[in-house]
């Protein structure tokens, strides 16, 4: 038998599908197992639904369930059909009770399924039907073909889609179908938490002795059981000779092989409820995946899949998509030759090719690991996916003398690796590594405004996985120091009648400067952006500006105003009332909620000052200021200052935050959130000014 | 795919040589040097040269020939570069084009048909739809540049005739965009001119007519905070068959009347319903003889046994599904859902119209003047003896009668036994439209404080808490936190009522404990007396304003909040009394001082109307007058 590795064309969503196809060499016939046979449906019979399902009004044990999955089975099962080789079959049903109105969409499902000239996947069997109790009586309506569609998404991705009918609230939905495949590098996952609660979910695996697949969970809630057993399958097959004088003899084998099989189940699963500050929902769902590591089959050597990160690192280097890539790139010699005598430096160097290939190259907004075409393609036609670009740069960096070399990601939206796991079909993008000096550098050219010291926030997803000839290892994609960083500066005098005038400077530095470039950039005009700056902060009015190194992506972006300020101030007999924070009051605490399951992912450190130097109106005194304030997170992972001197006729306040992490676990939650309680207390604080009483006439 | 560079035009033709006729065979008509510089104002793109070309064969047969080259002069404009084109069962689209230029005009590359993106447009609440949509996006080519496309379209059934709007959106402008319909003869079109200061041209070659519009020479458009929808201001041309036919369906667009009276015949025989349902209705409608209430009984039905789902085939886009599949399926589409509410309450005795309209919240309904399928919604409408009721029927949480912004206030065509006819929807008035707060604050002396807070919203103001009514316990309380705008606060205890049908009402109470409602500092305290409802947007200024300022619905807000002074605390400084009024709406703040107590009370009215440019300012101030007043602030000093 033999395997073949076959690259499939990327699809919509960014997914590829790799597969391992199992050809029979001599014609090797396995009899076609019977589906679904396997311990078929012991938890619950399609067709039969419990009364006190139908009556069921609430779900006692979360009563704010708009539907409950009663019931979610899975078998796979790996069989061996005699034209397609070795095939993945799935029986799903799934039994959905639906409580009111807002668990309507639950009886829309879709079926996503693939179709390529060399992965077939089918959708059979399948059947719907809802039931309802009337006047105590229980009415079945079954699902017809008038509600069953099928739609091309892509070139090869079909979207099944149906939708149950006569749904009302009471209703109990189930549905069952099987879906065939001959992609084996990824079985079906298992996923057994929703946003809404499963009474029971379970999933049994049947898979040859050939085959080996390895598990990775992910989620917070434990599977409940899992039971191992072993099963056998008859298998046939013919092994056809011919001898020298042309004559064929066809002999007829049959044997029995044993099959591995595993039974999980998870019962009285909570709903999955969102949080904001999380990177993906698909990190925190509990789902269980498998992934191909090693088939092994009678006669033949052991064949890894990606069982360890070195099988990753090498099945991506010799594989001609990847590897063979990074091997090509003759295009690049003239642009790099231009720097072979050149007095450049490393730094130079690498910026200049970051530079280079942002240039040359547009970013078509698609993540992969993979170029969508060869690097040549790529670069003369001036467009590409992730991998399109930033390998180019990487066979750049190389041709010019730098020691560079890919490192493999997964992005906050696609969900976190685990590391104990190793698993290819994880990752889907992908950045350089380049070094400089002594030291390490990422980089990546999608983001034209994105300095070569930092990567796109995307990226910003523990570690990825360094590939390169000779080794592979961790890399910390953290922002290595960088952090989202604000200063301002401002230079301003009260007047009696509450209006302040003068001169504040800003700098924006790493992700701050970053994203001020974007946001600057959508508009048609800086003037645009300085009429947004001022309708955002009421009462300001810029009189005159000026940027410094706005198109200087390297550099922090340094701007001052001339400013007016009125309507900030409260002039009241006596007295002038004004909050000294001006437009960096941090006006309300961004953590409401009282609790919180997951962590606070910011993606990067924070750091925000502002310092202030009022000139106080001639004929007023301070009458009463706030006190200075310090708050500090255990191990200063978090830390606010503000320090406010008055001095004759004016005053000076330095208000500093720095976020020095950028996860916060859940045990944090509670400190966080008094945290900023805290310093938006501080921050509400005004100064109080009054008139100095009027000197007696001579 | 890139072409070979035409070598012999790669001599740099500077655009001091353009003007010169001798060279004009050699110019590149895509030099970006030559568009003229009142052209680039504003503009991230522009209309090199645009040709679209309409035949009218017969009622349902016509073809489309468009070319039209954009300049893309910088990445804001990148999404001009982009093709849309949606075909579906009654066309097709053919002979697809597309060219690259760079910005001296030389060709860079040239894109095939299968280059486009081909995908189906369903998404969402959408089961099926067999409209697709091409796309070609492209990337890579350095600003500057300009593209240019051409492709066909091919009708075997027709309702519509493509717009023409010359300029297309905002920040675009146009060198020359020309739309020429020819119209077989024997056959008629109508057409509406938009903000257009330049007519038709109508020529009679043998055998046809021509209707021409060329447009030159148009700036880039700004958009700008409160414009009315781009139809009122745009330069446009609006088209129109008057015989037409799709699917062997024949009509006639000749006045309101007959093109209801196509759409009645797509509605013929739908309105059957089983024996069971009709006894269902009677049941449930015996012994009632108020009109409005059975109505309200019978939406409530179709809201328990129905839901929406979108299904667009053939010419099931303008035909629902059987009443008596709707009542199998228990779902629908809007055409099917309205239809079939129609069924039921004709099965109680009640008379209604299938009405078709244009949803959205910023959508100005049909233009009556011009009888034509601007329609993309149907709801129902049941006259009763005084008045109308109107039913949103893909809506399974509406109160009986409440269409909300999604359909009020905007022509709309009932289709009635006669055929059509244009009728208004039901309009919020401002004293509907309310938010009534009141709420009572113990403060204590370390400033934390206790809240009662009870709120009616109103009218159009339901829709502010509409979306949570159904949720649990728990999401109701979360949304509270969230959206309260208060910071350090712990939600004791809180209560939802719904009254009311066709102006829906919802008393809000809440508990509240404000760890910290005002601010403490040394011997003074300082509150900011607008609890809830603070506002601070303030829309942008622009320079020379050119479009009408349009406010879309009226409404009142009005809070009254009492302050319990803490204990050991006298009135240092109390703010002003507000007092602002103009044509745009107006700011009442009142403040009852007592010894003990102040009460603040604050009456915010916004009205709703189309005012001319010029009154741009007077928003802004009320805006930024509202912002300044909201912030108000009430100083006390311990009592020595």
């Amino acid at each position: 038998m033999t395997i073949s590795l076959e690259w499939m064309i990327p699809q919509n969503q960014n997914t590829m599908k790799m597969s391992v196809k199992v050809h029979p060499v001599p014609v090797f016939l396995f009899l076609l197992m019977n589906f679904p046979g396997l311990h078929a449906g012991s938890y619950m019979k399609y067709g039969k639904i419990e009364t006190e399902d139908l009556k069921m009004s609430q779900y006692t044990k979360d009563t704010s369930a708009d539907a409950l999955i009663l019931g979610d089975i899975q078998q796979v099962k790996i069989v061996y059909n005699n034209l397609e080789g070795f095939q993945m079959v799935l029986y799903r049903h799934t039994r959905i009770k639906i409580f009111n109105q807002n668990g309507y969409n639950w009886a829309n499902q879709t079926i996503r399924f693939y179709e390529s000239p060399t992965i077939t996947e089918n959708i059979t069997s399948l059947r719907g039907c809802t039931y309802y109790l009337e006047d105590g009586k229980e009415v079945s309506v079954k699902m017809k073909n008038e509600s069953e569609f099928t739609e091309d998404l892509s070139e090869h991705w079909r979207a099944c889609r149906f939708t149950l009918p006569a749904i009302k609230p009471g209703a109990v939905i189930e549905y069952s179908y099987l879906l065939t495949s001959d992609y084996l590098t990824r079985l079906p996952d298992w996923q057994y938490q929703y946003r809404i609660p499963v009474v029971h979910s379970e999933m049994t695996v049947e898979i040859p002795e050939f085959f080996n697949y390895k598990q990775l969970s992910s989620g917070y809630v434990p599977v409940t059981s899992v039971e191992h057993s072993g099963g056998q399958a008859n298998y046939s097959y013919s092994n056809t000779t011919q001898d020298r004088l042309g004559n064929r003899e066809t002999s007829l084998h049959q044997g029995i092989y044993q099959t591995n099989i595993m039974r999980m189940e998870a019962g009285d699963v909570p709903a999955f409820i969102e949080e904001p500050m999380i990177t993906t929902v698909q990190n925190y769902l509990a789902a269980i995946n498998f992934e191909l590591s090693t088939t092994k089959f009678p006669g033949e050597m052991m064949k890894n899949h990606t069982t360890t990160w070195e099988d990753i690192n090498k099945t991506l280097m010799e594989s001609d998509n990847f590897g063979g890539q990074l091997r090509s790139g003759l295009f690049l010699n003239s642009f790099a030759a231009a720097f072979e005598n050149g007095d450049y430096s490393d730094m130079e160097k690498a910026q200049l090719a970051l530079l280079h290939i942002k240039s040359q190259i547009a970013w078509n907004g698609s993540n992969s690991i993979y170029p969508e075409k060869t690097l040549r393609n790529s670069y003369t036609e001036g467009s590409g996916n992730v991998a399109d670009l930033n390998l180019n740069l990487v066979v750049l960096l190389d041709k010019m003398g730098l020691e560079a070399d890919p490192v493999i990601l997964s992005t906050r939206s696609n969900g976190i690796l685990n590391p104990f796991y190793p698993q290819l079909t994880k990752f889907n993008y992908v950045v350089a590594r380049v070094k400089i000096g002594d030291r390490y550098c990422l980089m990546d050219a999608t983001e034209r405004n994105c300095p070569t010291h930092i990567l796109p926030v995307r990226c910003l997803n523990g570690q990825g996985r360094l590939i390169s000839k000779n080794r592979t290892d961790w890399v910390d994609l953290e922002s290595h120091g960088c952090s989202y960083e604000e200063a301002c500066l401002a230079q301003l005098a009260l007047d009696d009648r509450g209006i302040i005038s003068g001169s504040m400077q800003h700098m924006k530095k790493d992700y701050a400067a970053y994203l001020t470039r974007n946001t600057v950039q959508k508009k048609t005009s800086l003037d645009d952006y300085i009429r947004e700056l001022e309708s955002e902060n009421a009462g300001l009015e810029i009189r005159d500006y000026n940027f410094r190194d706005l198109d200087s992506v390297q550099k922090p972006i340094i701007y001052s105003f001339d400013v007016e300020i009125r309507e900030r101030a409260m002039v009241a007999g006596d007295f002038i009332y004004l909050n000294p924070m001006l437009f960096e009051q941090v006006e309300s605490n961004p953590f409401k909620l009282k609790e919180r399951k997951y962590p606070v992912d910011y993606a990067y450190p924070i750091k925000r000052s502002f310092i202030l130097n009022l000139e106080i109106p001639d004929g007023y005194e301070i009458e009463e200021i706030p006190d200075g304030l310090t708050l500090e997170m255990p191990e200063q992972s978090a830390t606010y200052s503000y320090v406010i001197r008055p001095a004759p006729g004016r005053l000076q306040l330095l208000s500093k935050l720095d976020i020095r992490k950028s996860v916060f676990y859940y045990d944090e939650y509670e400190l966080l959130q008094v945290f900023y309680d805290k310093l938006v207390e501080k921050q509400a604080e005004p100064i109080v000014l009054k008139r100095i009483a009027s000197p007696q006439g001579p | 795919m890139r072409s070979v560079i035409p070598y012999i035009l790669l001599f740099s033709w500077g655009s001091h040589v353009l003007a010169s006729g001798i060279y004009e065979s050699q110019v590149l008509p895509y030099d970006t040097s030559n568009i003229p510089s009142r052209l680039l104002e504003n503009a991230n793109a522009v209309i090199r040269d645009s040709e679209k070309i309409f035949r009218l064969e017969s009622p349902d047969r016509a073809t489309l020939t468009e070319r039209y080259a954009i300049t893309i002069l910088n990445r804001n404009g990148s999404s001009y570069a982009d093709f849309n084109e949606v075909y579906g069962t009654f066309s097709r689209i053919g002979k697809l084009r597309a060219t690259l230029y760079d910005s001296h005009g030389r060709i860079i590359d040239k894109i095939r048909p299968d280059d486009f993106e081909d995908y189906s447009i369903a998404s969402g609440y959408t089961l099926y739809d067999d409209s697709r949509r091409i796309h070609y996006n492209p990337l890579g080519y350095s600003y500057p540049y300009t593209i240019e496309y051409s492709f066909k379209v091919d009708y075997n059934g027709l309702l519509d005739i493509p717009d023409w709007s010359p300029v297309p959106g905002f920040g675009i402008s146009t060198e020359k965009s020309s739309y020429a319909i020819h119209v077989a003869a024997g056959l008629h079109i109508k057409y509406l001119e938009l903000n257009l200061d330049f007519k038709v041209r109508i020529n009679e070659p043998e055998g046809y007519t021509e209707y021409l519009w060329q447009a030159a020479d148009l700036q880039a458009i700004e958009p700008e905070p409160y414009s009315p929808p781009a139809q009122e201001y745009i330069p446009m041309v609006l088209a129109a068959p008057v015989e037409f036919e799709m699917d062997g369906y024949a009509g006639t667009m000749g006045s309101w009347e007959e093109f209801g009276a196509w759409q009645a015949k797509l509605l013929e025989g739908r309105n059957e319903l089983p024996e069971e349902t009709v006894r269902k209705i009677h049941d449930l409608t015996s012994g009632m003889d108020d009109k409005r209430e059975i109505t309200r009984e019978v939406y409530k039905y179709l809201q328990s046994r129905t839901r929406y789902i979108s299904i667009q085939e053939g010419i099931g886009g303008w035909q629902p599904f059987p009443a008596e599949t709707v009542d199998r399926l228990g779902y629908g589409d809007c055409k099917a859902l309205a239809n079939y509410c129609r069924s039921l309450l004709a099965a109680a005795g009640i008379e209604s119209f299938y009405t078709k309209v244009r949803a959205g919240r910023y959508e100005t309904g049909l233009r009556r003047e011009f009888v034509s399928n601007q329609s993309n919604h149907i709801i129902l409408c049941v006259p009763l003896d005084q008045d109308t009721i109107w039913l949103e029927c893909t809506n399974q949480k509406n109160p009986p009668g409440y269409i909300g912004h999604f359909t009020d206030n905007r022509n709309a065509m009932i289709i009635t036994g006669e055929g059509g006819a244009i009728v208004r929807t039901r309009r919020y008035e401002q004293a509907e439209n309310c938010q009534y707060r009141s709420a009572t604050v113990n403060l204590n002396p370390d400033g934390s404080g206790n809240a009662r807070v009870t709120t009616r919203y109103s009218g159009l103001q339901y829709d502010n808490v509409s979306g949570i009514l159904d949720e649990s316990f728990e999401e109701k309380k979360k949304w509270l936190y969230r959206n309260l705008g208060l910071t350090n606060i712990r939600v004791e205890g809180f209560s939802y009522l719904l009254e009311g049908n066709e102006v829906p009402e919802v008393t809000e109470s809440i508990d509240l404990k404000l760890n910290r409602c005002a601010t403490v500092m040394g011997k003074r305290y300082f509150i900011v007396l607008n609890l809830l409802n603070r506002s601070d947007y303030i829309p942008e200024e622009t320079g020379n304003r050119k479009t009408d300022v349009w406010l879309r619905f009226p409404f009142i807000d009005a809070d009254t909040i009492t302050y319990i002074l803490p204990e050991g605390y006298r009135i240092e400084s109390c703010p002003e009394e507000v007092s602002i009024q103009n044509r745009f709406g107006s700011l009442e703040i009142v403040l009852d001082v007592a010894e003990k107590r102040v009460t603040y009370i604050r009456i915010r009215k916004m009205n709703e109307g189309v005012f001319p440019p010029d009154t741009y300012p007077e928003l802004l101030h009320l805006f930024r007058s509202t912002a300044s007043a909201d912030r108000m602030t009430l100083v006390l000093v311990r009592s020595e």
